[in-house]
């Protein structure tokens, strides 16, 4: 696996003002229409665990809240349109149903305050960057929190940023 | 409300049952509270509830009368005469207690919140309880609640009341000019009512015994209280200068002697402690206190009164500081809970001791269990014992008991006997905590020779020391002991006397009856399992691991060794072999415990009373029991158990035995059993003529002695059977010279070899030329059951054989070998003898040759001789007395006969026997007798710090050993015995095999065919650790070996490092005590069967434990492992496990178990089966159920942010990963619990649960993915099952619904370890290839635990991490 690649299949573990400030360059992929980078190393899905501080709701077609983690706000989105989107089209009725119901039953956890483990695609809406959610973990417990800031700080020291492929 | 019903004492006494009446409290005016208030002291009295303590464990309340009734009466004091009616209560041995009359009858009562003006009045008791007193007839009131029946007048402004002491019908003409004095102070202590023999100087005729009690006031020495002026003036001085605040200092101490007829004032000025009062009419009198001593104190006169302030107000009495617990006098206020020791031991809220062991101190009736006392003067004693924190309360004479607030329970009085036996006087003189440590002998005493001895024995009499006594003199260090002075000096020099002062009583042992001994075992190692907080994770544990034999754990046991150090508990009993289970036991009246004891001699008596100070105890059991057992901490070693006389039924099922060195035990002159004198023991080993013999086997117990001998301990048997040993009776005999075996002497090298050389120094040549001789020519020889063995030699005569009389010296054969015998005894006194080995069967064979042959016999034991079954080893050499015409040598005519049986009566006695030779002694460095030597054995195993040392004697190295009798036999000769022995070749079971050589070697029967109708192979022995013992489940990947033909049991035993796997059935063998994982054991006769390392146990494989160690933890899984054998041990425990990062992984090449934190991505492939019960009544007895779904692979793409990697898990990690213990989520579960009518939904809400119930129409499922690996909520989930029965959608979405919930999981830690890629390779084309899932380059990882992260220690560590780079 090349070094650009490496991370591309992982939930990458970043502060909120480093998913914030990924490189988004736009691609010829289809499915991906922009891709993001960080020094160099394309990057597709992330973690982020925060406080939900903002919430909105278009009942059947998705949640959008933002996530602060103490060094910035995230927006995510979390898709509610089983049902209606083409993608799913093509598969089983039970199937889908057991998504969108896996998909309402995180945004019935997303509240206001609550701390949440969010991993989701790394997307953009109108040029910033935004998580695109597959799935969340409401953390009860506040050490939660402070154990990610400390992965996001080991992982970028151990991982992200050793071996960065010179641009 | 309906009017009163006026009863009458007799008609109380007569109903004799008891009651109360408090319908009248529930009326609102001026109502007093039953229950108790909690004081302003610091104790919190608990509510009086039933208290496990009483005897009767669910004391019911006091009947209450279903209408209102009131006593109508007067309260007197206790001499004063009631002036009509008869005392009811004529034998209250106290003569303190507070009468009540009324018209019909008198009786003892007592009454809450004294009023001083009530005595001699006329009352109405509106609220009482009504307590018979059965050993003394009539019956105790308790006076809650009660008014005056005529109104008393109004009050005065005088604001204190006076009482004169005596009333005027009673005083005498004393010269009242003397009684001038007046006291005014606080109350500080009361001493308890004695009779001092008394002459009255002046008037010689008259002579009584005079009654009185002393008590100390404390009083204030300002100008104002020690001035004549008038009561009142005083009084109102007090109040109005704020009680003493500022002007009045309470410090001198001042004695008062209330005698004569003052003495009834006791209970008034007992309930008075505390107050400040004033008596007057006091005369100055010295006392004697002591023979010699005497005081100047305050005596009461007929002119002496009672003066208490109306507004009275406590003393407080300055702060003490902190309570040490050594000794310090202050007042405790509790609930009683337990009453024990006909009142002696007061057992107060938790484990707080209030000991009333002087017989003058007395508690009041209503000292009853439920009743909040508060307690006055009382010492304060931490006795700091090894088995139990507690706090004593020690009464002396200052002592003084108020009830506070009477128990609504139907609890009896306690009425201490006022007699004095000689133990009582004994108890009496010592300090506190070796009082309490006397009477929880006494009381375990009387529990464990119950029904073997009587009560007198055990307790003695007036005038003879019980075996309590003896026992307990013997324990205690002099320094328990202190001398009494008698009331009035303990008094007056109260802190003099030492009353009070306490030592460090840490080395009074307790001693337990065995019953209660096995509880507290029990307890303990719960309470151990729940401290270490792993309970819960061995609970998940035992449910699922993979074994190389694919075997399931069904429960692995859990061991615990305690030490007698630590528990600080003897253990006092006899040894006794059970006729049901034919195990070792110590014995009481209470219960028996297997014991352990790998240097029993062949002389212990089964009537002596063994006392084991140094033990361990190993416990055993199934940690997943613990839910089970219904243990609490307080049950561990309560001193309420040991008082109680309740004999605990054992319930649990954990294995509890005790291990001890008999060298180490005491045999306490008890004068229950006439304990045997142990020179004797010496002297049965008397001169004369011995057969040798070699133990070859030993047939295991029948199964229906113990069928489940770990958990389930005895189980009753109807038909003891006999016990069968296979014996080799050598071609030697020993014959013991009659000197020194009745001189004991001390033994020196010297002695030891001189002799040797001289007198074996003749038959040398010959002896070795035998060897050789044998060597050269002489064929084994293979009879039916007998196995000859030749000797060449001609011209041999025996004289015994032919004649069959004690060979004399001097008539020796040129057979025998001289030799020195060396004879243990008991206390090191050991004996030297000279002995003969000569050769016994010596034919004169065809060839003109001699024959010495060694027979075959099978010893038979009745239950009567089952402990000489108990002493006989594998392997051992052992002699026993030749008489006239004993079975051991009448084979003369059925020499090559089979099946011969000698019947082993008790009287039969075997000594062990070593040999060695005098070359050997010569060698050795060791400045002992081999014999004499402790130190006996170095097991050449690794034993860890938990070793709990060898249990039986080595077999293979017997010079070292300890045994009865010694040889010393001239080196050329040693070899005679030896060779005799490999001689016997194949008629001897092969010792020891290395597994090492089965698997390259090829065997010479029985190859592995599974096909054969019976398992086929050669009978072998093999020593090793005992891994782990475990149920077989035929749920396995490697199909093809199945073993089920072989047994339930599977047994994984290392042996030089090598697993070997021995099978076995659980119903039809009996494990020896203290097998199980950790002990080093030896399989006697095990079926080799050829192939891979595996044996079978067969009905007469014998189990023998040479050591045991604990197993703190189950072994780990490690131990078993997928992939080969050399990396198992390369493993490190999960603690020292590192953490790494799966992008790591990619540079790695070896093996090492690591640490990962990550969540699952998705689920490439789960396979769940249905998991086939093997077990039925047993395990389920035993065991919690295991869940019925196993799951026997799975592989998830577990994400730790720096890459992705595939974990494949088994069994209970994939069933964590899937989070299968997990609830599911509400909504999920209304859904399908719709579906299926009639769950509970609270119960069964896990998606096991779920899951079990898809499997009772399936056996196994697998669910495949074969959409996103990175991405849960792309998962395309797949479901595949078997049989076809088709599985509603309902079923699959759940089980897809499981699936996915694995992936929107929390944080887990991984330790997982790389996996080669053969195995990897392996696992994808096995389970993979078919779905044409795409092969992702990411890392393959085998998960060996599983369990959800600790955000804060983990955040710890990590925080570490980064400020340590």
């Amino acid at each position: 696996m090349d070094q650009r690649h490496r991370l591309y299949n992982t939930h990458v573990k970043l502060l909120a003002f480093d998913i914030l400030s990924l490189t988004q360059t736009p691609s010829h992929s289809s499915s991906e229409p922009i891709s993001f980078s960080r020094k160099g190393t394309l990057l597709s899905r992330a973690e982020t665990v925060g406080t939900i501080t903002s919430r909105e709701l278009k009942p059947g077609k998705f949640l959008k809240f933002a996530i602060d983690d103490g060094t910035g706000c995230v927006s995510c989105v979390l898709w509610l349109n089983h049902f209606s989107s083409p993608y799913f089209a093509r598969r089983s009725p039970p199937d889908v149903r057991l998504i969108a119901e896996a998909a309402n039953r995180f945004a019935a956890e997303i509240r206001l305050g609550a701390a949440a483990r969010v991993r989701g695609r790394i997307t953009s809406y109108r040029g910033a960057v935004q998580i695109t959610v597959s799935d969340v973990v409401v953390e009860r417990d506040p050490n939660a929190e402070t154990l990610h800031w400390l992965h996001c700080i080991s992982l970028a020291r151990k991982c992200y940023d050793v071996g960065t492929p010179n641009k | 409300m309906e009017d009163p019903k006026v009863l009458t004492i007799l008609e109380l006494v007569q109903r004799g049952s008891p009651l109360t009446a408090t319908s009248s409290l529930h009326s609102p005016p001026r109502s007093r509270p039953i229950s108790p208030k909690p004081s302003a002291s610091n104790q919190r009295p608990k509510p009086p509830g039933p208290t496990p303590s009483n005897p009767n464990p669910n004391p019911t309340v006091l009947t209450p009368l279903n209408h209102p009734a009131i006593l109508i009466g007067t309260l007197n004091l206790p001499t004063a005469d009631s002036t009509s009616a008869p005392n009811l209560n004529p034998r209250c041995p106290y003569r303190t207690c507070f009468q009540f009359s009324d018209t019909s009858a008198t009786i003892c009562c007592d009454i809450l919140d004294l009023d001083v003006r009530i005595i001699g009045k006329k009352i109405r008791v509106l609220a009482w309880n009504f307590v018979p007193l059965k050993k003394h007839g009539g019956g105790f009131l308790e006076i809650i609640k009660w008014r005056f029946s005529e109104s008393i007048g109004r009050l005065g402004r005088c604001s204190v009341d006076s009482f004169p002491l005596v009333s005027s019908s009673e005083s005498s003409f004393e010269d009242s000019s003397k009684a001038r004095y007046r006291i005014h102070g606080a109350l500080e202590s009361v001493s308890p009512v004695i009779v001092v023999p008394c002459n009255k100087g002046l008037n010689s005729s008259y002579s009584a015994n005079l009654r009185g009690f002393l008590v100390q006031f404390i009083v204030c020495e300002c100008e104002m209280c020690s001035s004549k002026t008038s009561l009142m003036v005083l009084n109102d001085s007090i109040i109005e200068h704020g009680q003493g605040s500022g002007c009045h200092c309470y410090n001198k101490p001042e004695f008062v002697y209330f005698c004569g007829s003052t003495s009834s004032w006791h209970p008034v000025i007992t309930k008075l402690i505390g107050n400040v009062i004033t008596v007057s009419g006091l005369k100055k009198k010295l006392v004697y206190i002591g023979k010699e001593e005497s005081r100047l104190m305050y005596v009461t006169t007929d002119k002496s009164a009672l003066h208490l302030p109306r507004l009275s107000k406590k003393w407080v009495p300055h702060e003490k500081g902190i309570v040490k617990g050594k000794g310090e006098c202050g007042s405790y206020k509790g609930v009683v809970r337990g009453v024990y020791m006909q009142g002696m031991v007061v057992e107060l809220d938790d484990e707080v001791w209030l000991l009333l062991t002087d017989h003058q101190v007395t508690a009041p009736h209503s000292l009853r269990v439920g009743a909040l006392i508060s307690v006055r003067n009382v010492h304060f004693v931490n006795p700091k014992f090894s088995w139990k924190k507690m706090v004593i309360l020690g009464a002396c004479f200052k002592t003084s008991i108020i009830v506070e607030s009477f128990s609504p329970l139907e609890t009896g009085c306690h009425v201490v006997s006022q007699s004095q036996s000689m133990l009582g006087k004994f108890v009496e003189s010592l300090v506190y905590s070796a009082r309490l440590w006397v009477l929880l002998v006494v009381s375990c005493f009387r529990k464990k020779f119950a029904g073997i001895t009587s009560e007198k024995e055990i307790l003695g009499s007036k005038h003879k020391e019980g075996l309590v006594q003896v026992y307990a003199t013997f324990h205690l260090p002099m320094l328990v002991f202190r001398s009494r002075h008698g009331v009035f000096m303990e008094l007056c020099k109260h802190d003099q006397c030492g009353c009070g002062s306490e030592l460090n009583s840490d080395s009074l042992k307790l001693v337990m009856p065995i019953s209660s001994f096995i509880r507290y075992c029990e307890a303990t190692w719960t309470r151990m399992l729940r401290l270490e907080k792993d309970c819960k994770k061995m609970f998940e544990k035992n449910q699922f691991s993979l074994l190389p034999c694919e075997g399931r754990f069904y429960g692995r046991s859990v061991r615990k060794i305690l030490t007698s150090q630590d528990i600080g508990i003897i253990l006092l009993g006899s040894l006794k072999i059970s006729p049901t289970s034919g195990r070792l036991q110590l014995v009481d009246a209470t219960g028996s415990i297997d014991v352990l004891i790998p240097d029993l001699p062949s002389t212990w008596n089964a009537n002596s009373i063994f006392e084991v100070i140094n033990y361990s105890v190993v416990v055993e059991g199934v940690p997943n029991m613990i839910d089970h057992l219904g243990l609490s901490d307080s049950e561990s070693v309560s001193c309420r158990s040991i008082f109680q006389c309740i004999s605990l039924a054992r319930e649990t099922n954990l294995a509890v035995f005790v291990y001890f060195h008999f060298r180490n035990v005491a045999c306490r002159n008890i004068p229950l059993n006439q304990c045997i004198d142990w020179k004797n023991d010496i002297k049965k080993l008397e001169d004369g003529t011995f057969h040798l013999l070699y133990i070859t086997h030993k047939f295991p117990v029948p199964q229906k002695f113990s069928v489940i001998s770990q958990f389930q301990g005895d189980l009753a048997v109807s038909n003891t059977s006999s016990l069968f040993v296979e014996v080799l009776i050598l071609p030697w005999n020993l014959f013991l010279a009659p000197d020194g075996l009745m001189n004991p002497t001390t033994v020196s090298r010297e002695q030891l070899e001189k002799p040797m050389e001289h007198s074996a120094g003749e038959n040398y040549q010959e002896c070795v030329s035998l060897r050789r001789c044998n060597f050269n020519h002489s064929p084994i020889r293979e009879l039916r059951s007998g196995i000859m063995y030749d000797f060449h030699k001609s011209g041999c005569e025996n004289p015994y054989t032919q004649s069959r009389k004690k060979p004399k010296l001097c008539n020796l054969s040129s057979y025998e070998i001289s030799c020195l015998v060396t004879v243990r005894g008991v206390d090191g006194n050991d004996l030297v003898t000279s002995g003969i080995l000569y050769c016994t069967r010596a034919n004169l064979g065809s060839s003109g040759g001699c024959r010495s042959g060694a027979y075959k016999v099978l010893m038979e034991f009745k239950s009567e001789s089952f402990f000489n079954y108990q002493l006989l080893q594998i392997g051992g050499y052992y002699i026993t007395k030749h008489h006239g015409d004993d079975h051991f040598c009448n084979f003369e005519d059925s020499v090559y006969a089979s099946g011969v049986k000698v019947l082993i009566t008790s009287g039969t006695h075997f000594w062990s026997l070593s040999y060695a030779s005098n070359e050997d002694l010569r060698n050795s460095n060791s400045s002992h007798h081999p014999i004499l030597d402790d130190s006996s054995f170095r097991n050449n195993e690794v034993l860890s710090e938990d070793q709990i040392e060898l249990l039986q004697v080595s077999t293979e190295n017997s010079a070292r050993t300890c045994l009865d009798v010694h040889l010393c036999l001239p080196a050329p000769v040693i070899g005679l015995l030896e060779v005799n022995l490999e001689g016997l070749g194949e008629g001897l079971v092969k010792p020891v095999v290395i597994p090492k050589d089965i698997s390259n070697a090829s065997l010479p029967m029985g190859s592995p065919d599974c096909n054969r109708l019976f398992p086929e192979g050669n009978l072998s022995s093999l020593r090793g650790q005992v891994v782990a013992v475990h149920g077989i489940d035929d749920s396995s990947i490697d199909a093809h070996l199945s073993h089920k033909s072989l047994g339930d049991v599977c047994i994984l035993v290392l042996v030089d490092d090598r697993s070997v796997t021995i099978f076995g059935s659980l119903n039809k063998h009996a494990f020896p005590t203290g097998f199980g994982p950790g002990t080093y054991a030896t399989f006697h006769r095990i079926l080799e069967l050829g192939r891979k390392n595996i044996f079978m146990l067969t009905p007469v494989t014998f189990i023998a434990i040479n050591s045991i160690h604990v197993v703190s933890e189950p072994y780990r899984d490690t131990y078993f492992k997928f992939w080969p054998a050399s990396d198992a041990y390369n493993n490190a425990s999960p603690d020292s496990v590192s953490s790494g990062l799966f992008s790591d992984l990619f540079q790695r090449l070896d093996c090492k178990p690591m640490r990962f934190h990550c969540r699952v991505v998705a689920v490439r492939i789960l396979v769940l089966e249905k998991k086939k019960v093997i077990y039925d009544d047993l395990q389920s007895k035993v065991l919690a159920r295991p869940p019925l779904i196993d799951i026997p692979l799975a592989c998830f793409v577990l994400d730790d942010g720096s890459s992705s990697c595939c974990c494949w898990a088994d069994a209970e990690r994939a069933a964590t990963l899937l989070r299968l213990h997990e609830k599911l989520p509400r909504r999920e579960r209304s859904g399908w619990t719709l579906k299926w009518a009639g769950i509970d939904d609270n119960a069964c809400s896990t998606s096991t649960y779920y899951l079990e119930r898809i499997f009772k129409d399936h056996d196994r499922i697998t669910v495949k993915n074969y959409g996103s690996m990175f991405d849960s909520s792309y998962q395309e989930l797949a479901v595949s099952y078997t049989p076809d029965n088709a599985l509603s959608i309902s079923d699959e979405s759940l089980l897809k619904f499981i699936t996915l919930n694995a992936s929107f999981g929390p944080f887990w830690t991984v330790v997982a370890s790389m996996m080669d890629s053969s195995t990897c390779w392996q696992l994808e084309k096995e389970h993979l290839t078919e779905m044409e899932m795409p092969v992702h380059a990411i890392p393959n990882i085998w998960a060996s635990e599983v369990c959800y992260t600790n955000p804060l220690t983990d955040g710890r560590d990590m925080i570490q991490e980064l400020l340590n780079r």
